[in-house]
This record gives C-alpha cells, sequence and structure tokens, in this order.
C-alpha cells in the first residue's frame, strides 16, 4: 500500500487529541452518601460497574481514535497497487475505433471495460506520475497532455466514447509510436496499451528506450459478431436501369459454431432484398469472407440501406450500411478522334443504343478543354495538356505527362495479359485469360496510375488517378486485335472504363460512398446525417465519424459506413493471455482507497452516536 | 468503617452559650406548662408522696397502713389519709450513632447531640430518671440511669465523647432496647433512619409501637441528603458499608432522587402517625431552638403536654 499524499499523515498527530482527552478527562468525583439506595434506584445506566465503564471508555477511545485515523488515512490516498510500478510518466493508449463498442455478456463495452479498469490501475500510480491520454482509431488523439492532476485523466477517460472508424495495425502502430514520442518525454514511463486487440500484436520495438509497453487487452474469450465489411453499387455496363449491389460479410463466432445470418435491403423503407448466409467458424471462430451480390432493376430511391442480423451479435456498428442510389441518367461521352477505331465506335453505338451513355464526337481539330462531358475518350489522339477530367484513351500515339508511351513497332500481339489486379472494377466481368491483342506501345505512368494487363513487353492497360480525374489508358489497336475486338470482352472493358472513370463526378451528384473517418472536403457550412445530427462544417472539411447518409447544405451528399474486414472479425483473447486487464477489480482491496476509508469513517460514526445513545458509550 | 466522631466541632455542640439558653428553653417550657395548668385538666391521681392532700372514709382492700388512728380514736370511724400523687418518668433518650448521623453531613451529629442534651437537660432539671441509649446496628446503654441536675454536666461529658461509627440497623438495634419496666417512660429515638436499605426502617418502626412508653422518632435529615448538589460522573460510596457505585447524574436523574427521598420521609411519617408514633422531621438547617420549642409544644409528657 502508497499513500498518493504521504504528507498527511502528518496530521495522525490528531490522534494525541482523544488520548489526551481519554487520559485526562476528569475523573469521577469521590462522593460519600450517607446511603446509595436511592442512587440505585435510579436508571439502569447508573448501575454499571467499574468495568463495563472501563470497557465502554475504552471503546470510546478506540471509536473515536478510529474516526481521526480513518479520516487522516483518507486524506492521505491510501492506494494499493495491482503492482510495485515506479514510473515517472504513463501513456494510456485508449483504443476508441468501432470494435471497442463491443458489448460482453455484463452489458458492458470494451471501452467501458478498458476505462474501468485504467482508472483502477490509475489509483496506484503515485500522485506524481505523468498522464497522458490517446485515443486513437484511425487517427490518434491526444486527450489528455501530460498532467498530475487524476481527476482531469479521469474525466477524460470517462468522457471517451467509441468511434464508429476502423483502426488496423498501421494506425495502432502509429498512434503506439506517438505515444512513445510522448511517454519518452520522462522515463522511466509505461504506455498502457488498452485495446481489444491480442496483447502480441504489436511489436515493442517501435517504443524509445525508457517506455515500456503494457499491453492490456480486453478482447472477449468467445466473440460473436457478423458485420458488413465491404459493400458497393455498380451500375450494370452493359444493361442501363439495372444495379448490382455487393456485399462481404464477416463474422466472428465460438469455435467450431455455426449460424444464420440474414442481410435485409431496403430502398426508402421497402424491402427489396432479403439473404440467408449459414457462417461456419473454424477453430479459431473466425469465419470464412462471404461475398454475395444481388441486382436491383430501376430502384426508385434515394438511399440503400443494408442491415445484417445474427443472433447474439455482439458488435453492431457494422451490422448497418446505407447507400446513395446513383442517378440512372445516360453518360455523357465525348469521343475525340480523327478516324475512330471501328470497333471503338461500334462499342460505343451499341452502348448508346442501349440507352446506358450519350455519345458525341468531336473532331481533334475543335478540341477543348471547356467541353462538358462525362468521360472523354480520345483515340490516336492527345490534346497538348491533361484534361482536367475523366479520360479513356486507345492507342495513345505520344507521350502526356504523366503518361509515357513507348510505341512498339508494328506491334507486340499478347495473349492472355498479366492481371495484377483482377478485381479492379475496369476488368469487372473481363476474361483477361481469353483477351489476344496486339500492344501498340508500352505505358508508364506516375502518380496514381496502376498496370492492369502486363505483356512481356510492359503495361499495355493502365487505370488511376491523374490530376483531378480518373483515367483508363488501353495501348492496343483494337482494329488489329481481332480476339480483342470481337469478343465481349472489348465492349465490356470500354463500359467498365467509361463508368469507372465517371464514377467520381456522378458521385459528386449522387452521393459519395466512404469508410467513416475518412476525412472530406465539402460544400456548405451545415452536415446533416440521417439521424438528423447537424455538424458545422469547419474550413470546409468534414471528418464522417458516423454511420448513415448524409447531406450539406451546400449540395453534396453521401453515406459512411464502417465495412471493415479487421473492426468485423473481432479479436479474441487467447486462452493464455499473460496480460489482461482487470486485474484491480478481481482484488476488493487494490486500487483507491479513499470510498472505503470514508465508508469505515461514516460507519464508525454511526456506530458511536448509537452507543452513544443507546448504551451511553462516551 | 469508624469514624473520629468524638472531636469534631465539639465547640459548635456544646459552646459556652449553649447550656444557657437551655436553661432558657427549660424555663420557656415550664412557664408554658404552668400556663397550661391553669386549666381545670388537673390529674387527680393519687399517689405515695409526704404531701398531704386528704382524707377518705376506709373502704376494703385499702392499705391498712393508711389508716389515720388519730381520726379513728377522736371519730371511731376509719379514714385513710390521702397524699399528693408526683408522677417520675423515666427517659429514654436512644441515639443513633452510625456513621451515617457524622459523614457526609456532621451537623446531623451536632443536632442529635444537641438535642440528646436538650432532652436530658430538661428531663434531669424536671425530676425525671433519664437513661442514654447508643443504637447503630446494635442498642448499647450509655449511661446508667441518671436523676438530678447535677448529672447534666457528666451528661453533657458523655455526649462529647460519644463515637458515631458501624452500619445503621434499626431492625435490629430497636428490639434490643432493653424490655421489661424500664421500657415504661418517655422513648426518644434520633436517628436518621438510613442504612442500606431505608425500607427496612419502616418495618424497624414498629418495634416502638410495642413499647410501653410514649415514643417520638425524632428524623435527623440534611438539606443535602434531600437535595445533593450533585451531576455529572460521580463515584459514589456508602459511609456505612463502604460499597462504591460509579453513576453518571444527570438534572432528570436528580429530580428522581428528591422524589424517591421525599416519598420514603412521607412514608415514614404516615407510618408513624398510623402507629400512634410522634414523629418530627428535623432539619439540620433550621434554628435548634426554634425547632425544639416546636417539637416540645407538640405534646409530651416532658414537656407536660
Amino acid at each position: 500500500m502508497r499513500f498518493l499524499l504521504p504528507g498527511a499523515l502528518a496530521w495522525l498527530l490528531l490522534l494525541a487529541i482523544p488520548l489526551i482527552l481519554h487520559l485526562v478527562r476528569p475523573r469521577a468525583r469521590a462522593v460519600r452518601t450517607s446511603t446509595l439506595a436511592f442512587f440505585l434506584g435510579l436508571d439502569r445506566r447508573q448501575q454499571e460497574s467499574p468495568w463495563l465503564r472501563w470497557l465502554k471508555r475504552l471503546l470510546a477511545l478506540v471509536l473515536s481514535a478510529s474516526v481521526v485515523a480513518g479520516v487522516v488515512l483518507a486524506l492521505s490516498r491510501p492506494v494499493v497497487a495491482p503492482s510495485d510500478e515506479s514510473v515517472r510518466s504513463v501513456v494510456l493508449l485508449v483504443d476508441r475505433s468501432a470494435s471497442m463498442a463491443t458489448r460482453a455478456d455484463d452489458g458492458r463495452t470494451r471501452l467501458e471495460q478498458v476505462v474501468a479498469s485504467a482508472r483502477a490501475r490509475l489509483a496506484g500510480l503515485s500522485a506524481g506520475c505523468a498522464l497522458t491520454i490517446i485515443a486513437h482509431d484511425a487517427r490518434s488523439d491526444i486527450v489528455v497532455a501530460a498532467t498530475i492532476d487524476r481527476r482531469e485523466a479521469e474525466r477524460a477517460l470517462t468522457a471517451l466514447t467509441v468511434h464508429p472508424v476502423a483502426s488496423d495495425a498501421a494506425t495502432h502502430a502509429a498512434a503506439l509510436a506517438l505515444a512513445g514520442r510522448l511517454a519518452a518525454a520522462a522515463t522511466p514511463a509505461q504506455v498502457w496499451d488498452l485495446s481489444d486487440a491480442p496483447a502480441a500484436d504489436t511489436p515493442d520495438t517501435i517504443l524509445p528506450g525508457g517506455v515500456t509497453r503494457v499491453p492490456l487487452s480486453v478482447a472477449l474469450a468467445t466473440p460473436v459478431n457478423a458485420g458488413i465489411s465491404a459493400a458497393d453499387l455498380r451500375r450494370r455496363p452493359l444493361e442501363p436501369g439495372q444495379l448490382d449491389v455487393f456485399v462481404e460479410i464477416s463474422a466472428t463466432l465460438a469455435p467450431n459454431t455455426a449460424a444464420e445470418a440474414v442481410l435485409v435491403a431496403n430502398i426508402d423503407a421497402q424491402e427489396v432484398a432479403l439473404r440467408t448466409l449459414a457462417l461456419s467458424a473454424d477453430a479459431d471462430g473466425h469465419c470464412a469472407v462471404q461475398r454475395l451480390s444481388f441486382g436491383l432493376d430501376h430502384p426508385t430511391g434515394a438511399v440503400l440501406r443494408l442491415s445484417l442480423r445474427l443472433t447474439g451479435d455482439q458488435l453492431p456498428l457494422d451490422d448497418l450500411v446505407e447507400l446513395r442510389l446513383p442517378e440512372l441518367t445516360p453518360l455523357h461521352v465525348l469521343l475525340v478522334a480523327d478516324e475512330p477505331d471501328p470497333f471503338l465506335v461500334l462499342v460505343l453505338a451499341g452502348l448508346e443504343k442501349a440507352g446506358g451513355m450519350r455519345v458525341e464526337r468531336l473532331a481533334p481539330a475543335a478540341w477543348t478543354p471547356t467541353t462538358v462531358a462525362d468521360v472523354v475518350v480520345f483515340h490516336r489522339w492527345l490534346p497538348p495538356t491533361w484534361p482536367e477530367r475523366a479520360v479513356l484513351i486507345v492507342d495513345p500515339p505520344g507521350n502526356l505527362s504523366p503518361l509515357t508511351v513507348t510505341p512498339i513497332t508494328d506491334g507486340l500481339p499478347v495473349e492472355s495479359p498479366r492481371c495484377p489486379d483482377a478485381s479492379h472494377p475496369v476488368l469487372f466481368g473481363v476474361a483477361s485469360a481469353r483477351v489476344a491483342a496486339l500492344q501498340t506501345a508500352v505505358l508508364s505512368g506516375d502518380g496514381g496510375l496502376q498496370p492492369l494487363w502486363l505483356s512481356p513487353a510492359g503495361p499495355l492497360l493502365l487505370a488511376g488517378d491523374v490530376k483531378s480525374g480518373r483515367a483508363v489508358i488501353l495501348a492496343a489497336a483494337p482494329a488489329r486485335s481481332a480476339r480483342l475486338a470481337l469478343t465481349a470482352a472489348y465492349p465490356l472493358l470500354i463500359a467498365n472504363a467509361l463508368l469507372w472513370t465517371s464514377e467520381p463526378a456522378r458521385e459528386r451528384r449522387t452521393g459519395h460512398r466512404h469508410r467513416t473517418g475518412t476525412l472530406l472536403p465539402l460544400a456548405g457550412k451545415t452536415l446533416t446525417w440521417s439521424d438528423g445530427t447537424a455538424v458545422t462544417l469547419r474550413g470546409g472539411m468534414a471528418a464522417l465519424d458516423r454511420l448513415g447518409s448524409w447531406s450539406t447544405d451546400g449540395g453534396d451528399l453521401g453515406s459512411a459506413a464502417l465495412l471493415s474486414l479487421e473492426e468485423s472479425r473481432l479479436p479474441r483473447a487467447p486462452t493464455t493471455s499473460t496480460a489482461v486487464v482487470g486485474t484491480a477489480s478481481g482484488d476488493w482491496l487494490s486500487g483507491d482507497l479513499l470510498p472505503l476509508l470514508v465508508a469505515l469513517v461514516f460507519s464508525v460514526l454511526l456506530i458511536d452516536a448509537w452507543l452513544c445513545h443507546r448504551w451511553g458509550v462516551s | 468503617m469508624a469514624a473520629d466522631t468524638t472531636v469534631a466541632a465539639d465547640d459548635e455542640l456544646f459552646d459556652p452559650t449553649f447550656l444557657d439558653r437551655l436553661r432558657v428553653l427549660a424555663l420557656q417550657v415550664r412557664r408554658r406548662r404552668r400556663q397550661r395548668r391553669q386549666g381545670p385538666a388537673q390529674t387527680p391521681a393519687a399517689g405515695h408522696t409526704r404531701e398531704f392532700k386528704d382524707h377518705r372514709h376506709y373502704a376494703r382492700g385499702d392499705d391498712y397502713r393508711s389508716i389515720d388512728w388519730r381520726v379513728f380514736a377522736r371519730l371511731d370511724r376509719l379514714f385513710v389519709r390521702v397524699f399528693e400523687e408526683i408522677q417520675e418518668y423515666h427517659v429514654h433518650v436512644l441515639l443513633d450513632c452510625s456513621t451515617s448521623m457524622i459523614e457526609p453531613c456532621p451537623r446531623k451529629r451536632r443536632d442529635a447531640l444537641r438535642l440528646t442534651v436538650a432532652i436530658g437537660y430538661l428531663a434531669l432539671s424536671g425530676g425525671h430518671r433519664l437513661s442514654l441509649h447508643s443504637i447503630n446496628d446494635t442498642c448499647r446503654r450509655e449511661l446508667p440511669p441518671l436523676k438530678g441536675q447535677g448529672h447534666v454536666h457528666g451528661l453533657v461529658e458523655h455526649c462529647r465523647k460519644l463515637a458515631f461509627s458501624g452500619p445503621s440497623d434499626l431492625a435490629v438495634s430497636l428490639p434490643r432496647f432493653s424490655a421489661g419496666n424500664e421500657r415504661r417512660g418517655i422513648a426518644f429515638v434520633i436517628s436518621d433512619c438510613l442504612g442500606s436499605d431505608p425500607a427496612q426502617a419502616l418495618t424497624a418502626l414498629r418495634t416502638m409501637r410495642s413499647w410501653p412508653a410514649e415514643s417520638h422518632l425524632i428524623q435527623v435529615i440534611d438539606p443535602a441528603e434531600r437535595s445533593p448538589a450533585l451531576e455529572g460522573e460521580l463515584r459514589l460510596e456508602d459511609v456505612e458499608t463502604g460499597e462504591q457505585r460509579r453513576v453518571w447524574l444527570t438534572r432528570d436523574d436528580l429530580a428522581r432522587y428528591r422524589t424517591a427521598f421525599a416519598g420514603w420521609c412521607d412514608e415514614i411519617a404516615r407510618t408513624c402517625a398510623s402507629w400512634q408514633l410522634d414523629h418530627v422531621a428535623w432539619d439540620t438547617a433550621q434554628p435548634f431552638e426554634d425547632q425544639f420549642l416546636a417539637f416540645l409544644e407538640r405534646g409530651s409528657a416532658l414537656s407536660g403536654g
């Protein structure tokens, strides 16, 4: 046991007061009387025997001394530390990500458990130990910076709330590094890593010398959760008016158990789809990620609401996703070419005929950067500068920064180009293995351009963000690539490219879909969430720290969802964990003894009062 | 627990003026007695003193020694001489010499001794016989029967030397008061009636009822006993038994004490009245002469009443 304010123990000298009063209190005056008979007939209290009187006095002395000692001890703040730590500073790294909202059987969230345990451990620190509190999810916030005010720290801890934001090992490592830097200001120091992550997940090597990481995990032994870890909407490239909904489900169950989850899709409170998923956990409790999609035929409404139900689900934050439906108006495509490739013209004409887009043609001589279109398609011609919009470049004739084009004389036949990222939306539905094309150049680009098809000579299909728009560059001559132009892959590739490149512009009109935690530049002054909560935009920026759809008074629309595989797949406490929060909660005589002493003092006072009035102990 | 009771406040007991005042008291008593004798209530009793009173016819059974033979010689008829009857009382003074009569209120001893001397003076000066007994847990004759005023000084000297000690037990001491013809006369019991069990005093007084004497109980009580000025934590000690008790007295407790003590005194007075015993509540705080005169005026053979 230690005393946070040991100087207050000097007040124990006050114990001398009741002792002196006991010793020097007026002795009973000796009085000789003619007879005791009339005194003996008085109250029974007057007939106490000397030893009983002595016992009562001794009891009164003990009680009064107990009150004085209890008050003094309470003032000196005795604490029983769970461990004998002598550190100069402690940084509390508190995980406030979505998974910390997991409720155990006792109804407490992981964050509440962490806060309670941290408060219990704080009581064991010396009064001079500086405390810093960092709360982290996708980003880290210093909630309390190096203070010795224990009440301030406890208030800050109590005020922490779970953010429906995902965190991962990288963000956790960044937060840990920040905590290490702060803790290094006064060593020896400790970083209490309060999280639901398994204790051994993060190495201690990122901490500076003199700083020790104390992993305190509150992971549940058998978490149960199923969540939507990914969701998206896509227009079907070749079927205007049709939408595909893609959903990814991640789940954690008790080891070697099975369960059934239900996914319900609603548009404006009308159920449009219902899917049942059979979940089966392995020996670690993890379920295989399940991906499913379903179509929506000419949906009418603004928001698609996906909700996942699982009996015993302990984390509700990943069970709900709201997605704003994209507008189904035809794309405006501007084709800029002297002599456009006939197969390209054929593809665009087919898409226009299906109603999915509206195609205009423009001669390169008439090119002006102010042309309004969702996507501009360049064929064997490039403008002097990169246009500030979405572009699809087919068979680029030369370089255009940041695109570098190395022509291949006579072309290079390529069959089954290698796909570094087959899941890219541009390649959705495209059977790349069946593709045979004549590569006309080797592409390379700086920045965000990513190769999607690779030949032995180099990339022939690039996609990525360039300046303020998306771009897809195809270095192939459709007219000389029979197996490309005549297969279904080509129109699908072109349609995918047109939809993907135009997606940011369309989302600005129909609503962004973001993961929570994203920091967005938005127009307007107020952001209003679907639950009615209004947030004032500061500096034109907003952090999406809620779930649901939102809009701004500047006309921006969007939605935010957790959509995190790491958060939905709840960590499971190892059976042999050596660092588990709650050592203080199991030991009743630990932590701050102030409440116990106050209770004892009041009890003694009550007993004293009762004895004084009932039995004359005074 | 014996107490040194023989020398305490002797000067206060019998100061030089006390006997003078006692003579004045005796004169006052006689004057009042003479004033009462002017009435028709003179006693018709005849006795065998030398004072001739009258003749009357002889009747059978008369003592033939009282026949006046000279009158028989002249008148040839038998007459007997009748003499004046002079009554002589045997005055018994039973003085409580227990410790409680001197502690914690020494004024009780002073007044008790003064009462003894005053009664004795009246008895001796009135030609009565006086006996002095001390009582505590027994009854002891202190002096042989005295007669004649010349014994007053001896009485005073003896009273000076009386020791007050031991517990008081009227239930034992009063029955031991010597029986027989000696018990005729006037008995004065001077006591506080306090003991280990005051209630026993009531029973003990029954003994006085059987005495063939005019019995008086002079209960000497000090105001400090009626209403003690005590409060708070005390260690009380019974002066007679030595028993100690620690008590915590409040004003309410004292009020109950006063009520109980007064009730006990009243009970003694009622008991005495019911058994035709004269009861005098003697207050040591009151002037002696006033109380003594008032006591005699209540009526006593000693005062001619």
